[in-house]
């Protein structure tokens, strides 16, 4: 049984004059993120990230008022509605209080089909591994401490042993567990409806490709025609980042193995940046679910969800992540392995580094893109992280071990498993 | 590839004084700005400069944040020095970042912390011998009353442990080198862009990191070279460099009791080749300087200098040396991602280097296990580097590397030697065949003293500096 992963996003209007009680809100809770009293997120096991944020009120690119908004954003094993409703069994309470700073809050009654009617569509969304849940990462991780301390405390008979032997040894230690139960049943296949499903959404995008194929061959030089006239076109402010809100930014980070990341931006005015930033969207969209599913994103290892969000008719675009390691690792990892991936999904935002053919220069002017990146960047007063203290690379470790318990390894893959230990 | 302005680099960038094996560091406060320029104007004169060798002495000046303050540089002018020059080593959010909690936190520091006076200027003294060296120090320090500055600590490193530091092991072999900068031919891999080291030139991304540049009505007499980049303005940053400084304390007795402990024989009585061979483990190197890459059982002193291998076809697995040991992780080489082995790996490591430049202090422990005596005086290193950028090359080396404890694929492990084992659990990995050795709760090593970001200037911008007018 395949159990995927939903984005879930949620987004409402603050009322005027309670952006600060709100925050004031947020921030309480956000210290005990898994705890308060608030919405303890921690209470709900199929959570695997969470948080709360706000986007100050402004002013589009033409000078049409934006109000202030308050962003749900979830990553969570299931469905999207499953998740909505038990979260409001789990925190009816705080959630009232807190979308009773919202504009057409009906009241706690009407909590669940606020919520249901809030909730927008991602445009893009990345998951590191397809089909874990976070009861798969909890065990697996209590698998490996079990393993190591199984290890540890007979070292001196692996000394010379046959690695085969090892293994079994670990392997009887496993079945004498009772609370490695689990453990001797392998990871279950997905189920041939979920395989036959994504084989038909592949075909389905792959038909459609080939039904345009003439259209997109044909229009293929205009598109070029005008990205390049755009690109030209285009002025790229780099402005030195306000101190205070890089301050704000820094105190947030770094608490723990993981950190959110929350950014939005106006997209680049006219069609051609909407046409070309929604095509780039759903085509990362198809990548994401059928090629980069499994612990790398075109080579970065780092990064557990992330969401790309179309908001205001696309006037903007919210991108959030959580991943490992400082901000300045995160982005030397995008800049020096993928920053013509960076340029292709982020190109269309107004002031990002210019680009030429979408996918050069941009992000590889290093020091200009990390401006960027903090002029956008928004603080996440309260954040939820169902497994902190684990990287995806950890987790992913921690899952093949368990694959890798049992059944027949030659001394080649028996080695390799060990050395995962 | 841009010539490098020798003679506007301060010496200390250029070589370590190797022969010059007394050193002394002074750290300032400035009591009179006025005078203090002068001061600073009267010195340039003295500053040890880059091309030749010095003879019997050598001198560098470094500023800090508030010196360049109280110095009257405008402050938005000094805005544009890097942030983490600006806003200094002991904010809440770099506490975390470099390990600087618990035992290592800066109330408890004996200079730089928020406890301790200000620091304004860093005087870098090197001489021939102790004699001559005091005889420096005491030169200059008769000139601070009418320099209007006057010291806050001295720090001396004057013990001479034969290029060992204190835990017992050879120490500094791995540096960068500087292309343009010495006439010595290096392999690609170990040559870095010197604007990874200086400010005013390219780096390794081909760019210039970001530097103070003043606009040229505020530089009239044309002291300072101008922007390299064309813009027009005058490079205040050009030539110089940042400095990191941090005190370490190290525990040698409790390394060596510790590695001693973990090794015991069955009878419980100690190895000596096997708690040296840990140790080792732990540092990458052998007490000689051998890499334990190119010999994982034994020490060999014929490679003591070895720095010329790679770890990814050689050693993927850590087998040879531990993913998890010091100079493994401190200076990864081309086993990282995006591509381990290849050039890109190597690329990605060249990114991250720090041009090392410190001195041990105190005396060296006579028997490491006999218990200290009541009086035991402190040790350690006086860590000085050198970067252009300090946060992604000190502060990304230090959080993102050294004090990881994800570093790589582990799980538990921040570094052996240095890391603050206090502050989060320290396990340490020995790969090996068929399964892996494993140590648990290393206690703590090394502890943090002190510890600051300087700038280094040029000498123009020395000059500069002392003909700053008076701020009313």
């Amino acid at each position: 049984m395949v159990t995927t992963q939903a984005a879930v996003t949620v987004m409402a209007d603050i009322l005027p004059g309670h952006e600060a009680p709100l925050l004031q809100l947020l921030e309480t809770a956000g210290q005990d993120a898994a705890n308060n009293s608030l919405v303890p997120f921690g209470k709900l096991p199929t959570i695997h990230f969470a948080r709360f944020f706000s986007m100050a009120a402004t002013q589009d690119l033409r000078g049409q008022p934006l109000s202030a908004r308050l962003i749900l954003d979830a990553d969570v094993d299931g469905s999207e509605d499953a998740f909505l409703v038990a979260l409001c069994n789990l925190a009816s309470d705080g959630l009232d209080t807190i979308y009773a700073h919202c504009q057409g809050y009906p009241g706690r009654a009407g909590l669940l089909d606020f919520l249901r009617d809030h909730s927008i569509p991602v445009a893009a969304k990345y998951v590191n591994t397809i089909g874990r849940t976070v009861e798969q990462v909890h065990q697996e991780a209590a698998l490996r401490e079990a393993i190591q301390g199984y290890l540890d405390s007979h070292a001196s008979e692996w000394r010379c042993a046959d690695p085969r032997r090892v293994r079994a040894a670990i392997q009887e230690f496993v079945e004498r567990e009772p609370s490695l139960a689990w453990a001797r049943r392998g990871v279950p296949p997905p189920e041939p409806a979920y395989i036959f499903g994504e084989a038909v959404h592949v075909a389905l995008v792959g038909i459609a490709g080939i039904v345009l194929f003439p259209v997109i061959l044909l229009g293929l030089p205009l598109w070029a025609f005008l990205l390049r006239r755009h690109e030209e076109a285009d002025v790229a402010r780099d402005i030195t980042p306000d101190d205070t809100h890089v301050q704000a930014l820094a105190a947030q980070e770094d608490h723990g193995v993981q950190n959110p990341f929350t950014s939005a931006g106006f997209l680049k005015p006219g069609p051609f940046r909407r046409f070309t930033g929604t095509v780039v969207l759903w085509g990362t969209n198809v990548l994401t679910r059928h090629v980069f599913n499994h612990a790398s994103l075109i080579g970065v290892k780092t990064i557990h969800f992330a969401r790309w969000i179309f908001i205001d008719q696309k006037r903007r675009v919210i991108f959030t992540s959580n991943y490992d390691g400082s901000l300045e690792n995160y982005m030397d990892d995008f800049v020096d392995k993928i920053a013509w991936g960076l340029n292709a999904s982020f190109s269309s935002g107004v002031d990002y580094p210019k680009t030429r053919w979408l996918i050069l220069d941009g992000a590889h002017d290093e020091q200009v893109f990390k401006r960027f990146n903090l002029n956008h960047q928004l603080v996440a007063p309260f954040w939820y992280a169902a497994y902190q203290g684990m990287t995806a690379l950890n987790i992913d470790n921690n899952a093949q071990i368990r694959a890798g318990l049992y059944g027949a390894m030659d001394e080649t893959a028996t080695r390799a498993w060990l050395r995962r230990l | 590839m841009p010539d490098l302005d020798l003679d506007d680099i301060q010496g200390l960038i250029a070589r370590g004084y190797p022969d010059l094996t007394a050193a002394r560091y002074v750290l300032l406060q400035i009591d009179n700005a006025a005078k203090a320029r002068g001061w600073l104007g009267g010195l340039a004169a003295q500053i040890t400069p880059g091309p030749a060798k010095p003879g019997d002495i050598a001198l560098n000046l470094a500023v800090t944040a508030s010196g360049l303050n109280k110095l009257g540089l405008p402050a938005p002018t000094l805005a544009l020095f890097s942030n983490e020059f600006t806003t200094g080593m002991t904010t809440a959010h770099r506490r975390r970042m470099l390990g600087d909690v618990g035992p290592n936190a800066p109330e408890g520091w004996l200079w730089g912390g928020p406890d301790t006076p200000a620091i304004d200027l860093l005087l870098l003294e090197f001489a021939r011998d102790q004699t001559t060296l005091d005889r420096l120090s005491a030169t200059t320090a008769g000139t601070f009353a009418s320099g209007g500055v006057s010291e806050v600590l001295r720090l001396d490193a004057t013990v001479n442990l034969d290029g060992h530091e204190h835990f017992g092991f050879a120490d500094g072999i791995s540096q960068p080198t500087i292309a343009g900068l010495s006439s010595r031919m290096d392999i690609p891999a170990n040559t870095v862009q010197p604007g990874e080291f200086i400010l005013g030139y390219p780096n390794e991304y081909g760019r210039y990191t970001a530097r103070p540049l003043v606009d040229s009505s505020a530089d009239p007499g044309h002291v300072l070279a101008l922007d390299a980049e064309g813009s027009g303005n005058a490079d205040l940053g050009r030539n110089g460099s940042y400095i990191v400084f941090r005190q370490l304390a190290q525990d040698v007795r409790a390394f060596w009791q510790f590695v001693d402990q973990a090794t015991r024989q069955p009878d419980g009585s100690s190895d000596a080749h096997g708690r040296t061979w840990l140790a080792a483990k732990m540092v990458g190197r052998w007490p000689s300087g051998a890499p334990v890459t190119l010999t994982p059982d034994e020490d060999d002193p014929s490679l003591a200098t070895a720095n010329d291998f790679t770890y990814q076809y050689a050693d993927e697995f850590g087998l040879s040396c531990p993913i998890g040991s010091h100079v493994r992780r401190s200076h990864p080489r081309d086993s990282l991602d995006p591509a381990p082995g290849t050039s890109d790996s190597v690329s990605l490591d060249k990114r991250h280097r720090l041009l090392r430049r410190g001195r041990e202090y105190g005396p060296p422990v006579a028997d490491v296990f006999a218990p200290a005596p009541t009086d035991d005086p402190d040790r350690g290193l006086y860590f000085v580097a050198l970067a252009g950028n300090i946060s992604r090359q000190f502060e990304f080396i230090q959080h993102t590397w050294v004090n990881n404890p994800k570093f790589d694929r582990l799980y538990d492990e921040p570094d052996p030697v240095v890391a603050n084992h206090a502050a989060i659990g320290c396990n340490f990995t020995v790969p090996a065949e068929p399964v892996r050795i494993r140590f648990t709760n290393l206690p703590n090593f090394v502890t943090v003293r002190g510890g600051g970001y300087f700038f280094l200037p040029g000498i123009r911008a020395i000059k500069y500096l002392a003909a700053l007018a008076p701020q009313t």
